[in-house]
Protein backbone atom coordinates (compact mmCIF):
# COMPACT_ATOMS: atom_id res chain seq x y z
CA UNK A 1 0.00 0.00 0.00
CA UNK A 2 1.44 3.45 -0.92
CA UNK A 3 2.23 5.82 1.94
CA UNK A 4 -0.07 8.57 0.67
CA UNK A 5 -3.15 6.35 0.99
CA UNK A 6 -2.08 5.31 4.51
CA UNK A 7 -1.89 8.96 5.52
CA UNK A 8 -5.32 9.60 4.03
CA UNK A 9 -6.78 6.72 6.05
CA UNK A 10 -5.26 7.96 9.29
CA UNK A 11 -6.65 11.46 8.67
CA UNK A 12 -10.10 9.92 7.98
CA UNK A 13 -9.95 8.04 11.28
CA UNK A 14 -9.04 11.25 13.08
CA UNK A 15 -11.96 13.12 11.51
CA UNK A 16 -14.38 10.32 12.36
CA UNK A 17 -13.15 10.36 15.98
CA UNK A 18 -13.74 14.09 16.06
CA UNK A 19 -17.26 13.55 14.71
CA UNK A 20 -18.10 10.95 17.35
CA UNK A 21 -16.82 13.19 20.12
CA UNK A 22 -19.01 15.97 18.73
CA UNK A 23 -21.98 13.60 18.73
CA UNK A 24 -21.29 12.65 22.34
CA UNK A 25 -21.18 16.30 23.24
CA UNK A 26 -24.50 16.94 21.53
CA UNK A 27 -26.18 14.00 23.32
CA UNK A 28 -24.76 15.21 26.61
CA UNK A 29 -26.45 18.53 26.06
CA UNK A 30 -29.86 16.91 25.52
CA UNK A 31 -29.57 14.72 28.62
CA UNK A 32 -31.00 15.88 31.96
CA UNK A 33 -28.62 17.49 34.44
CA UNK A 34 -28.24 14.41 36.62
CA UNK A 35 -27.00 12.30 33.73
CA UNK A 36 -24.46 14.91 32.66
CA UNK A 37 -22.67 14.67 35.98
CA UNK A 38 -21.06 11.35 35.06
CA UNK A 39 -21.32 8.55 37.65
CA UNK A 40 -24.79 9.53 38.99
CA UNK A 41 -27.60 7.17 38.07
CA UNK A 42 -30.45 8.62 35.99
CA UNK A 43 -33.59 9.16 38.04
CA UNK A 44 -36.81 7.22 37.56
CA UNK A 45 -38.48 9.74 35.26
CA UNK A 46 -35.42 9.99 33.00
CA UNK A 47 -35.52 6.24 32.69
CA UNK A 48 -39.17 6.38 31.63
CA UNK A 49 -38.51 9.07 29.02
CA UNK A 50 -35.50 7.24 27.63
CA UNK A 51 -36.91 3.73 27.38
CA UNK A 52 -36.58 2.21 23.96
CA UNK A 53 -39.50 0.88 21.97
CA UNK A 54 -38.86 -2.75 22.93
CA UNK A 55 -38.85 -1.98 26.64
CA UNK A 56 -41.99 0.12 26.22
CA UNK A 57 -43.73 -2.79 24.50
CA UNK A 58 -42.63 -5.09 27.34
CA UNK A 59 -44.15 -2.64 29.82
CA UNK A 60 -47.34 -2.58 27.77
CA UNK A 61 -47.66 -6.37 27.72
CA UNK A 62 -46.82 -6.72 31.42
CA UNK A 63 -49.30 -3.97 32.30
CA UNK A 64 -52.08 -5.56 30.28
CA UNK A 65 -51.44 -9.01 31.81
CA UNK A 66 -51.42 -7.57 35.36
CA UNK A 67 -54.60 -5.60 34.65
CA UNK A 68 -56.32 -8.68 33.19
CA UNK A 69 -55.35 -10.89 36.16
CA UNK A 70 -56.57 -8.40 38.77
CA UNK A 71 -59.61 -7.53 36.67
CA UNK A 72 -60.51 -11.22 36.57
CA UNK A 73 -60.10 -11.45 40.35
CA UNK A 74 -62.45 -8.50 40.71
CA UNK A 75 -65.05 -10.01 38.38
CA UNK A 76 -64.91 -13.41 40.12
CA UNK A 77 -65.20 -11.76 43.53
CA UNK A 78 -68.19 -9.72 42.32
CA UNK A 79 -69.86 -12.82 40.90
CA UNK A 80 -69.39 -14.73 44.17
CA UNK A 81 -70.88 -11.83 46.13
CA UNK A 82 -73.85 -11.57 43.74
CA UNK A 83 -74.58 -15.28 44.03
CA UNK A 84 -74.23 -15.39 47.83
CA UNK A 85 -77.98 -15.11 48.38
CA UNK A 86 -78.69 -18.00 46.01
CA UNK A 87 -76.07 -20.06 47.83
CA UNK A 88 -77.74 -19.21 51.15
CA UNK A 89 -81.16 -20.24 49.83
CA UNK A 90 -79.80 -23.57 48.63
CA UNK A 91 -78.02 -24.23 51.93
CA UNK A 92 -81.18 -23.33 53.87
CA UNK A 93 -83.12 -25.91 51.85
CA UNK A 94 -80.43 -28.52 52.45
CA UNK A 95 -80.47 -27.66 56.15
CA UNK A 96 -84.22 -28.20 56.35
CA UNK A 97 -83.98 -31.49 54.47
CA UNK A 98 -81.22 -32.67 56.83
CA UNK A 99 -83.43 -31.72 59.78
CA UNK A 100 -86.52 -33.47 58.43
CA UNK A 101 -84.66 -36.61 57.46
CA UNK A 102 -83.36 -36.94 61.00
CA UNK A 103 -79.71 -36.10 60.42
CA UNK A 104 -79.89 -33.65 63.30
CA UNK A 105 -82.32 -31.92 65.62
CA UNK A 106 -83.85 -28.47 65.91
CA UNK A 107 -81.03 -26.91 67.92
CA UNK A 108 -78.45 -28.17 65.44
CA UNK A 109 -80.70 -26.91 62.63
CA UNK A 110 -80.70 -23.43 64.16
CA UNK A 111 -76.94 -23.49 64.70
CA UNK A 112 -76.41 -24.50 61.06
CA UNK A 113 -78.80 -21.72 60.04
CA UNK A 114 -76.61 -19.15 61.79
CA UNK A 115 -73.47 -20.63 60.23
CA UNK A 116 -75.06 -20.28 56.78
CA UNK A 117 -75.88 -16.63 57.56
CA UNK A 118 -72.29 -15.92 58.59
CA UNK A 119 -70.81 -17.64 55.53
CA UNK A 120 -73.31 -15.80 53.31
CA UNK A 121 -72.29 -12.49 54.85
CA UNK A 122 -68.64 -13.38 54.33
CA UNK A 123 -69.28 -14.28 50.68
CA UNK A 124 -70.79 -10.82 50.24
CA UNK A 125 -68.14 -9.03 52.27
CA UNK A 126 -65.16 -10.65 50.54
CA UNK A 127 -65.90 -8.36 47.59
CA UNK A 128 -64.88 -5.35 49.66
CA UNK A 129 -61.48 -6.95 50.33
CA UNK A 130 -60.71 -8.60 47.01
CA UNK A 131 -62.17 -5.85 44.83
CA UNK A 132 -59.98 -3.29 46.60
CA UNK A 133 -56.90 -5.49 46.21
CA UNK A 134 -57.85 -5.98 42.55
CA UNK A 135 -58.27 -2.22 42.17
CA UNK A 136 -54.73 -1.61 43.45
CA UNK A 137 -53.39 -4.36 41.18
CA UNK A 138 -55.24 -3.04 38.14
CA UNK A 139 -53.95 0.45 38.78
CA UNK A 140 -50.39 -0.89 38.98
CA UNK A 141 -50.98 -2.63 35.65
CA UNK A 142 -52.37 0.58 34.17
CA UNK A 143 -49.33 2.49 35.42
CA UNK A 144 -47.18 0.03 33.45
CA UNK A 145 -49.36 0.69 30.38
CA UNK A 146 -49.05 4.43 30.99
CA UNK A 147 -45.26 4.18 31.14
CA UNK A 148 -45.30 2.25 27.85
CA UNK A 149 -47.38 4.92 26.10
CA UNK A 150 -45.27 7.73 27.55
CA UNK A 151 -42.23 5.81 26.29
CA UNK A 152 -43.74 5.62 22.79
CA UNK A 153 -44.58 9.32 22.90
CA UNK A 154 -41.01 10.25 23.87
CA UNK A 155 -39.52 8.07 21.13
CA UNK A 156 -38.35 10.54 18.44
CA UNK A 157 -37.81 7.76 15.91
CA UNK A 158 -41.48 6.87 15.91
CA UNK A 159 -44.08 8.08 13.47
CA UNK A 160 -45.43 11.52 14.42
CA UNK A 161 -49.06 10.37 14.35
CA UNK A 162 -48.32 7.27 16.37
CA UNK A 163 -46.65 9.43 19.01
CA UNK A 164 -49.73 11.63 19.14
CA UNK A 165 -52.00 8.59 19.45
CA UNK A 166 -49.75 7.24 22.23
CA UNK A 167 -50.00 10.56 24.06
CA UNK A 168 -53.79 10.52 23.80
CA UNK A 169 -53.90 6.90 25.02
CA UNK A 170 -51.58 7.79 27.91
CA UNK A 171 -54.01 10.59 28.81
CA UNK A 172 -56.94 8.19 28.70
CA UNK A 173 -55.09 5.71 30.94
CA UNK A 174 -54.33 8.49 33.43
CA UNK A 175 -58.02 9.46 33.43
CA UNK A 176 -59.05 5.86 34.09
CA UNK A 177 -56.53 5.57 36.94
CA UNK A 178 -57.78 8.84 38.43
CA UNK A 179 -61.39 7.75 38.23
CA UNK A 180 -60.76 4.33 39.79
CA UNK A 181 -58.56 5.84 42.50
CA UNK A 182 -60.65 8.85 43.46
CA UNK A 183 -64.15 7.43 43.24
CA UNK A 184 -65.20 4.56 45.47
CA UNK A 185 -68.01 2.53 44.07
CA UNK A 186 -67.29 -0.65 46.03
CA UNK A 187 -69.98 -0.93 48.65
CA UNK A 188 -71.27 -4.04 50.39
CA UNK A 189 -74.67 -4.16 52.05
CA UNK A 190 -75.08 -6.82 54.69
CA UNK A 191 -78.64 -7.12 55.89
CA UNK B 1 -27.97 -26.13 57.23
CA UNK B 2 -28.11 -29.63 55.79
CA UNK B 3 -30.37 -29.86 52.74
CA UNK B 4 -33.17 -32.42 52.65
CA UNK B 5 -32.69 -35.10 50.03
CA UNK B 6 -35.37 -35.94 47.48
CA UNK B 7 -36.53 -39.07 49.30
CA UNK B 8 -37.09 -37.24 52.59
CA UNK B 9 -38.92 -34.46 50.76
CA UNK B 10 -41.18 -37.00 49.08
CA UNK B 11 -41.92 -38.75 52.39
CA UNK B 12 -42.80 -35.44 54.08
CA UNK B 13 -45.01 -34.52 51.12
CA UNK B 14 -46.84 -37.85 51.24
CA UNK B 15 -47.31 -37.63 55.02
CA UNK B 16 -48.67 -34.10 54.56
CA UNK B 17 -51.14 -35.25 51.89
CA UNK B 18 -52.14 -38.18 54.11
CA UNK B 19 -52.80 -35.93 57.10
CA UNK B 20 -54.75 -33.44 54.98
CA UNK B 21 -56.99 -36.28 53.77
CA UNK B 22 -57.20 -38.01 57.16
CA UNK B 23 -58.23 -34.79 58.96
CA UNK B 24 -61.73 -34.47 57.50
CA UNK B 25 -62.20 -38.27 57.66
CA UNK B 26 -61.37 -38.40 61.37
CA UNK B 27 -63.47 -35.29 61.83
CA UNK B 28 -66.48 -37.06 60.39
CA UNK B 29 -65.95 -40.45 62.06
CA UNK B 30 -65.13 -39.10 65.53
CA UNK B 31 -67.53 -36.14 65.43
CA UNK B 32 -69.60 -37.64 68.24
CA UNK B 33 -68.68 -39.98 71.08
CA UNK B 34 -71.24 -42.62 72.02
CA UNK B 35 -71.68 -43.06 75.76
CA UNK B 36 -74.41 -45.65 75.53
CA UNK B 37 -76.33 -47.29 72.70
CA UNK B 38 -78.40 -50.02 74.19
CA UNK B 39 -81.77 -51.66 73.68
CA UNK B 40 -83.74 -53.23 76.54
CA UNK B 41 -82.15 -51.52 79.50
CA UNK B 42 -83.97 -52.94 82.50
CA UNK B 43 -84.74 -51.18 85.78
CA UNK B 44 -87.32 -51.78 88.48
CA UNK B 45 -90.38 -49.65 89.02
CA UNK B 46 -89.04 -48.80 92.47
CA UNK B 47 -87.06 -46.23 90.53
CA UNK B 48 -90.14 -44.02 90.68
CA UNK B 49 -89.69 -43.43 94.36
CA UNK B 50 -85.98 -43.94 94.92
CA UNK B 51 -83.03 -42.14 93.38
CA UNK B 52 -80.87 -45.16 94.18
CA UNK B 53 -82.92 -47.38 91.85
CA UNK B 54 -83.01 -45.12 88.80
CA UNK B 55 -80.94 -45.67 85.68
CA UNK B 56 -78.28 -42.96 85.66
CA UNK B 57 -75.65 -42.01 83.11
CA UNK B 58 -73.21 -39.21 84.01
CA UNK B 59 -71.59 -37.10 81.33
CA UNK B 60 -69.71 -33.84 80.96
CA UNK B 61 -70.52 -30.97 78.63
CA UNK B 62 -67.91 -28.50 77.48
CA UNK B 63 -68.61 -24.94 76.34
CA UNK B 64 -71.18 -25.07 73.53
CA UNK B 65 -71.18 -28.86 73.92
CA UNK B 66 -74.29 -30.86 73.19
CA UNK B 67 -75.61 -34.23 74.29
CA UNK B 68 -77.95 -35.97 71.87
CA UNK B 69 -80.26 -38.50 73.44
CA UNK B 70 -82.52 -40.95 71.62
CA UNK B 71 -85.01 -42.42 74.04
CA UNK B 72 -87.70 -44.98 73.18
CA UNK B 73 -89.91 -47.71 74.59
CA UNK B 74 -91.11 -50.64 72.51
CA UNK B 75 -92.53 -52.74 75.33
CA UNK B 76 -96.11 -53.12 76.45
CA UNK B 77 -97.33 -51.80 79.81
CA UNK B 78 -94.11 -49.85 80.32
CA UNK B 79 -93.97 -46.12 80.92
CA UNK B 80 -90.43 -44.75 81.19
CA UNK B 81 -89.55 -41.19 82.14
CA UNK B 82 -86.35 -39.34 81.36
CA UNK B 83 -84.96 -36.34 83.22
CA UNK B 84 -81.56 -34.68 83.24
CA UNK B 85 -80.14 -33.42 86.52
CA UNK B 86 -77.01 -31.54 87.35
CA UNK B 87 -74.40 -33.82 88.94
CA UNK B 88 -74.54 -31.88 92.23
CA UNK B 89 -78.29 -32.14 92.57
CA UNK B 90 -78.28 -35.82 91.64
CA UNK B 91 -75.56 -36.66 94.17
CA UNK B 92 -77.49 -34.75 96.82
CA UNK B 93 -80.69 -36.61 96.08
CA UNK B 94 -78.92 -39.99 96.17
CA UNK B 95 -77.29 -39.19 99.51
CA UNK B 96 -80.60 -38.24 101.09
CA UNK B 97 -82.40 -41.16 99.44
CA UNK B 98 -86.08 -41.36 100.26
CA UNK B 99 -86.51 -37.69 101.10
CA UNK B 100 -87.40 -36.76 97.50
CA UNK B 101 -88.31 -39.02 94.60
CA UNK B 102 -87.40 -38.58 90.92
CA UNK B 103 -91.01 -37.87 90.02
CA UNK B 104 -91.26 -34.73 92.11
CA UNK B 105 -87.82 -33.25 91.41
CA UNK B 106 -87.43 -30.93 88.43
CA UNK B 107 -84.59 -31.54 86.00
CA UNK B 108 -82.90 -29.27 83.46
CA UNK B 109 -84.62 -28.16 80.27
CA UNK B 110 -83.83 -29.96 77.03
CA UNK B 111 -85.01 -29.65 73.44
CA UNK B 112 -87.27 -32.25 71.88
CA UNK B 113 -87.44 -32.29 68.09
CA UNK B 114 -90.59 -33.28 66.24
CA UNK B 115 -89.98 -33.68 62.53
CA UNK B 116 -93.11 -32.61 60.75
CA UNK B 117 -92.76 -32.06 57.01
CA UNK B 118 -96.01 -30.07 56.93
CA UNK B 119 -94.67 -27.28 59.09
CA UNK B 120 -91.31 -25.62 59.30
CA UNK B 121 -88.69 -27.01 61.69
CA UNK B 122 -89.47 -26.48 65.33
CA UNK B 123 -88.54 -27.89 68.71
CA UNK B 124 -90.16 -27.95 72.15
CA UNK B 125 -88.38 -27.57 75.45
CA UNK B 126 -89.24 -30.04 78.21
CA UNK B 127 -87.96 -31.12 81.58
CA UNK B 128 -89.57 -34.54 81.43
CA UNK B 129 -89.86 -36.97 78.52
CA UNK B 130 -92.48 -39.63 79.17
CA UNK B 131 -92.24 -42.60 76.87
CA UNK B 132 -94.99 -45.24 76.55
CA UNK B 133 -95.35 -48.00 73.98
CA UNK B 134 -93.69 -47.16 70.65
CA UNK B 135 -92.84 -43.60 71.65
CA UNK B 136 -89.57 -42.08 70.51
CA UNK B 137 -87.83 -38.88 71.59
CA UNK B 138 -84.94 -37.09 69.91
CA UNK B 139 -83.46 -34.87 72.61
CA UNK B 140 -80.76 -32.21 72.46
CA UNK B 141 -79.29 -31.02 75.74
CA UNK B 142 -76.81 -28.20 76.24
CA UNK B 143 -77.03 -27.54 79.98
CA UNK B 144 -80.23 -25.59 80.48
CA UNK B 145 -83.07 -23.75 78.82
CA UNK B 146 -86.53 -22.39 79.60
CA UNK B 147 -90.14 -22.99 78.72
CA UNK B 148 -90.04 -20.71 75.67
CA UNK B 149 -88.55 -23.38 73.38
CA UNK B 150 -84.93 -22.40 73.71
CA UNK B 151 -81.90 -24.01 75.26
CA UNK B 152 -78.42 -22.69 75.82
CA UNK B 153 -74.97 -23.85 76.74
CA UNK B 154 -74.11 -24.33 80.39
CA UNK B 155 -70.94 -26.43 80.59
CA UNK B 156 -70.68 -28.85 83.48
CA UNK B 157 -71.41 -32.35 84.76
CA UNK B 158 -74.87 -33.78 84.27
CA UNK B 159 -76.71 -37.06 84.75
CA UNK B 160 -79.36 -38.65 82.53
CA UNK B 161 -81.91 -40.27 84.80
CA UNK B 162 -84.58 -42.77 83.72
CA UNK B 163 -87.31 -44.12 85.99
CA UNK B 164 -90.60 -45.75 85.20
CA UNK B 165 -93.49 -48.08 85.95
CA UNK B 166 -95.01 -51.24 84.62
CA UNK B 167 -98.82 -51.36 84.60
CA UNK B 168 -98.94 -55.16 84.34
CA UNK B 169 -99.69 -56.65 87.75
CA UNK B 170 -97.24 -59.52 87.46
CA UNK B 171 -94.25 -57.46 86.40
CA UNK B 172 -92.27 -54.66 87.95
CA UNK B 173 -89.59 -54.35 85.30
CA UNK B 174 -89.24 -51.26 83.15
CA UNK B 175 -87.53 -51.76 79.79
CA UNK B 176 -86.41 -48.94 77.52
CA UNK B 177 -83.91 -48.12 74.76
CA UNK B 178 -81.35 -45.38 75.12
CA UNK B 179 -78.63 -43.84 72.99
CA UNK B 180 -76.54 -40.96 74.30
CA UNK B 181 -73.79 -39.22 72.35
CA UNK B 182 -71.69 -36.20 73.22
CA UNK B 183 -69.22 -34.12 71.20
CA UNK B 184 -66.20 -36.12 70.12
CA UNK B 185 -62.63 -35.20 69.32
CA UNK B 186 -63.27 -35.24 65.56
CA UNK B 187 -63.38 -31.48 64.94
CA UNK B 188 -60.17 -30.92 66.96
CA UNK B 189 -58.38 -33.74 65.12
CA UNK B 190 -59.64 -32.37 61.81
CA UNK B 191 -58.22 -28.94 62.58
CA UNK B 192 -54.85 -30.25 63.84
CA UNK B 193 -54.38 -32.79 61.02
CA UNK B 194 -55.40 -30.29 58.35
CA UNK B 195 -53.08 -27.54 59.64
CA UNK B 196 -50.12 -29.93 60.04
CA UNK B 197 -50.79 -31.66 56.68
CA UNK B 198 -51.17 -28.46 54.67
CA UNK B 199 -48.25 -26.91 56.57
CA UNK B 200 -46.01 -29.82 55.57
CA UNK B 201 -47.08 -29.53 51.93
CA UNK B 202 -46.43 -25.79 51.86
CA UNK B 203 -43.07 -26.22 53.62
CA UNK B 204 -41.96 -28.85 51.09
CA UNK B 205 -43.11 -26.56 48.28
CA UNK B 206 -41.00 -23.70 49.65
CA UNK B 207 -37.97 -25.99 50.16
CA UNK B 208 -38.34 -27.28 46.59
CA UNK B 209 -38.50 -23.77 45.14
CA UNK B 210 -35.54 -22.57 47.21
CA UNK B 211 -33.42 -25.59 46.21
CA UNK B 212 -34.27 -25.55 42.52
CA UNK B 213 -34.26 -21.87 41.67
CA UNK B 214 -30.77 -20.40 42.15
CA UNK B 215 -30.40 -16.88 43.40
CA UNK B 216 -28.78 -14.08 41.39
CA UNK B 217 -25.10 -14.73 40.80
CA UNK B 218 -25.49 -18.48 41.17
CA UNK B 219 -26.79 -19.12 37.66
CA UNK B 220 -23.44 -20.11 36.21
Amino acid sequence: MPESTKKKKTTKKKTSKKKTSKKKASTKKSLPSKRKSGGDKPDFFDKILNIDRKTATKFLIKGIIIAIIFGTISIVSDSIANNATDWENMQDERNEIAYWTGEYGYQQYMERNREIDVIGDWLRFQEAIFANIARIGTNVGLIFVLIAFVGYTADKDMNKHMRLVSLILAGIVVTVIMFTSLFTNIAVNIA
Amino acid sequence: MKELDRKTQLIILLVGVGLAIAGPLFGLILERRTLVNKDEIIIDQDSQVSFEDVYSLPFTLKKNGKAIIEFSVYYENVTANLKIFGQGKFDGEVSQNGTNDPQTENGQYFMVTTRDWTWGPFGTTMRLATCALDDYYYIEFMGDGDNTNRIWSEPGDYVVVVYGANSFVNSTTVKFNLKVTIDGVGPILNTIFSIVGWGMMVAIGIIYVVNNYPQKGEEE
